[in-house]
């Protein structure tokens, strides 16, 4: 490691740290690293993503952002393993690690550059009181801030993860066959531990709550198929 | 040939060199407008960049308040002055808050600049646009004087401003060029990020085209009666519709 700060070099010299990863020089302590600065960054910006309801909530959003990050990473590290097994990519479980936690702490970085704009806007564009219709309005233009802050951090990840994927894996075929396995698991995951640990962005219109009561009720995906496409489709 | 062939004619004498263009100083604004790759070239180049960071802000500050100006002679000097001041504020606000995002989305496409040469890049565009709103200033004064319509002067600032934002890439472009930047999607994105912030920091100075409200003679009693409002928080994009829709005349 010679004392070096891995997400540093991830950011200031990818190629490095992709040549790391290619050599296995990437320890379980660099592992840690990133899965350290994965959790730090989340943490930020989830405070910011929350700060416009109330500080509880930030401090809440600033918990379960990481976890939700963190935690579909240790949930399907298994399977992204047993896939790259499957397609004989050689590569281990420290490895995956590595890579996918190099990918998401990219995104970190992401993340932690855009947070002061996040805070900023939440700072002079959302009111904290007014009408139910000013409440709404503010309410949507913070989810889809965020949304497309969070959307050009995974997009950022995903990038870094192809990049790594490639210099891992000589054959293409397997490295894209191998991508689109992590990232739909990833995402697949990510989906329904987000949707247990809301809220994130805070409905003015409910009260503020680590979780909500019917977090365990049922999926995300039940609900997609329960409630939106019926909505959209017109079915009884 | 035959002998009717005319002689030929003496050989004109060679035109005098047009005498060249003397080149920019280097790191000059004039640089930066005409050749910002060499511009970008003395970034790369290593040195210190203090000055050219301070003289980019300065002019970038100054391009933005020319251009506010202009826009808020459609209320009047008194808020022309006031709205210099804002536009000035907007820019260095507006870049001081990005900073961040320079530094890591440089980094990402691919930097291997110092992290002062970032922001000298990034100070760089931010002169650029401000040069190129200055240079639009007039255009935007003389309908600001002349126009009735608070959203037609609305629309045409943001219109106006579109090419200056386009354009405040050429500094990155000449970055990649000289080999500071792989690509230039990292500053594109950032300049779009500059460009939000910006909006929404004029959204929170508002209000832009006309003279901020005083209370009524009758409320100046208390001390919280007497500031002046803070005006409604609301996303820029939602200003600028309200804006459209309810063009106020002219005050």
């Amino acid at each position: 490691m010679n004392g070096e700060f891995l997400p540093l070099l991830l950011l200031r010299d990818g190629e490095a740290f992709r040549t790391r990863l290619r050599e296995r020089r990437v320890g379980a302590g660099g592992v840690a690293q990133l899965a350290l600065f994965v959790c730090l960054a989340c943490a930020v910006y989830g405070a910011a993503l929350a700060g416009w309801r109330s500080p509880r909530l930030s401090l809440y959003v600033a918990a379960k952002l990481p976890m939700v990050f963190l935690g579909s990473t240790l949930v399907v590290a298994a399977c992204n393993a047993v896939a790259a097994a499957l397609l004989g990519t050689g590569l281990g479980l420290r490895d995956v690690l590595a890579a996918v936690f190099g990918a998401m702490a990219l995104a970190g970085w992401i993340l932690l550059a855009l947070a002061p704009v996040a805070l900023f806007l939440v700072a002079a564009a959302c009111p904290a009181e007014g009408t139910d219709e000013v409440l709404r309005r503010a309410h949507n233009a913070m989810l889809l801030t965020h949304i497309a802050v969070l959307g050009a951090a995974g997009l950022a990840g995903i990038g870094s993860l192809w990049s790594a994927l490639r210099r891992l894996v000589p054959d293409r075929g397997r490295a894209a066959a191998l991508a689109a396995v992590w990232v739909g698991a990833y995402a697949f995951v990510g989906t329904q531990l987000g949707w247990m640990l809301r809220p994130f962005v805070g409905s003015p219109f409910y009260p503020v709550v680590f979780l909500r009561e019917d977090a365990l009720d049922r999926n995300f995906y039940e609900f997609v198929l329960g409630e939106v496409v019926p909505f959209l489709f017109g079915f009884e | 040939m035959n002998d009717t062939t005319p002689p030929p004619m003496p050989a004109a004498p060679a035109p005098a060199p047009a005498p060249a263009a003397a080149p920019a100083a280097p790191g000059s604004l004039s640089e930066l407008l005409k050749t910002p790759d060499r511009y970008s070239l003395g970034i790369v180049g290593g040195g210190d960049v203090g000055p050219r960071v301070a003289l980019a802000l300065a002019a970038a500050a100054a391009g933005f308040a020319l251009y506010f100006f202009a826009a808020g002679f459609f209320a009047g000097w008194r808020v022309a002055l006031l709205d210099a001041a804002k536009g000035a504020g907007v820019a260095l606000f507006a870049f001081a808050l990005c900073l961040p995002s320079l530094y890591v989305f440089s980094c990402v496409s691919g930097a291997t600049l110092r992290a002062g040469q970032i922001v000298a890049a990034g100070a760089a565009c931010l002169a650029t646009a401000g040069m190129l709103l200055a240079a639009l200033a007039p255009v935007l004064w003389l309908f600001a004087v002349s126009s009735s319509s608070a959203a037609f002067v609305t629309a045409l600032a943001v219109l106006l401003a579109v090419p200056a934002v386009w354009l405040a890439v050429r500094p990155a472009i000449g970055l990649q060029t000289a080999g500071g930047v792989r690509s230039t999607a990292g500053l594109r994105l950032w300049l779009a990020v500059l460009a939000v912030v910006a909006l929404q920091t004029v959204t929170l100075l508002r209000p832009m085209l006309a003279a901020p409200e005083k209370p009524a003679e009758g409320e100046a009693a208390t001390a919280e009666a007497a500031a002046p409002a803070a005006p409604e928080k609301m996303f820029f994009l939602e200003h600028f519709v309200r804006t459209l829709d309810s063009s106020p005349a002219r005050r």
